[in-house]
């Protein structure tokens, strides 16, 4: 039981000291491009992709960011060719409201920072490296709010009504 | 007392097992889901892929390899189609999307995407294969739009040809109309 014990403790550390192993982003500058489902038809959910090409003054190695996002931070997987952070996630349709998603990113040492801030409960003061916001309109259908036939039958019953009205009219 | 040290030992064989059994590796498990309801020629088709870990250690050097979307018949819309993540903790789940533009309609076999990783420290790279989607027919613009465009401009343009039919004759017998309806009005 010790044994398993100690052998655990070994491979938390190991783990960590992995985790902290990185070089940290100094100056980030990111370019971003954003997508977000728009149409309800095409889609059973939606999705929401933030694309980041990153830039560090200090060029690290093999960086990998986290995304937070309302509190809960994710990691963010990078292209084979480590120019692109890609951070996206699917919401059903209904949750999935209009209005702005602000995701923040961190280097590593921010996340470990943020993790025991959250752990300890006490309010972060973590800097993000850089804020992507995405703006969301929720999904819906192309063209008009309503059906452009119902809007056609609508006209017709309305040009029908108002001739048998008049005809009525003349004929009293 | 006898029960007692029975159930001890059976808890102690259970951790033992336990622990002994999943802190070897971290097994993930991927699924690929097409999240369209219809797939349209030159319309934007989702493909969204889930990474769990089933096993109880990270998995380290995570990298996802798609390779059923070649560039004659798809164009990428949005995200990468190959990605790699740092590490995978054991019980978490990790999710991946692209956005995809079919450039023909015709018959696709799509097929699963490859993921490997480090299982543990030193064990040797693991390749698992995700879910596959299968055979999925692009449907083409035209039979698209004939079922699902709002055809604003269509029923804008048989709007403004029947004007002429309703609103000439309304518009004639309301002149003449009006010329009587003014005499009568006067005599009363």
């Amino acid at each position: 039981m010790s044994w398993h014990f100690i052998v655990g403790v070994l491979s938390l550390f190991l783990s960590f000291s992995v985790l902290i192993s990185a070089e940290p982003c100094i100056d980030a500058q990111a370019t971003s491009k954003v997508y977000s489902t728009a149409n309800v038809l095409l889609a059973t959910e939606s999705v929401f992709l933030v694309e980041s090409a990153v830039k560090c003054s200090n060029n690290p190695k093999n960086l990998f960011l986290y995304a937070e996002i309302d509190g809960n931070l994710y990691p963010v997987p990078k292209s084979a060719d480590n120019s692109v952070h890609q951070f996206s996630w699917v919401k059903p349709h209904k949750k999935a409201k209009s209005g702005a998603y602000v995701i923040n990113y961190y280097d590593e040492e921010g996340y470990a920072a943020l993790r025991k801030a959250q752990r300890s409960e006490e309010k972060s003061e973590q800097k993000p490296l850089f804020t992507v916001t995405l703006n969301h309109k929720a999904a819906g259908r192309e063209g008009l709010w309503v059906q452009t036939e119902f809007i056609a039958v609508t006209a017709a019953l309305l040009v029908w009504w108002f001739a048998t009205v008049t005809k009525n009219k003349m004929q009293e | 007392m006898w029960k007692f040290t029975s159930l001890l030992v059976a808890f102690i064989s259970l951790y033992g097992c336990c622990t002994a059994d999943t802190s070897e590796s971290a097994h993930l498990l991927v699924s690929k889901r097409v999240l369209n309801e219809y797939v349209v020629e030159g319309r934007d088709l989702t493909v969204s892929y889930a990474i769990y870990n089933v096993g109880s250690s990270p998995a380290t050097s995570v990298s996802l390899v798609e390779e059923t979307f070649n560039s004659d018949d798809f164009e990428i819309v949005s995200g990468q189609l190959s990605v790699r993540w740092q590490s995978i903790a054991p019980g978490a789940n990790v999710s991946h999307n692209i956005i995809l533009k079919p450039l023909r309609s015709g018959v696709f076999n799509i097929t699963a995407a490859m993921v490997t990783y480090q299982p543990s420290e030193d064990a040797e790279q693991q390749v698992v294969y995700s879910t596959a989607f299968g055979e999925t027919y692009v449907m083409d613009s035209k039979t698209f739009n004939r079922k699902h465009a709002p055809h604003v401009l269509d029923w804008g343009i048989f709007g403004l040809m029947t004007i002429p039919t309703i609103f000439l004759p309304y518009a004639i017998w309301y002149s003449t109309h009006s010329k009587y309806d003014g005499s009568k009005a006067k005599k009363l």
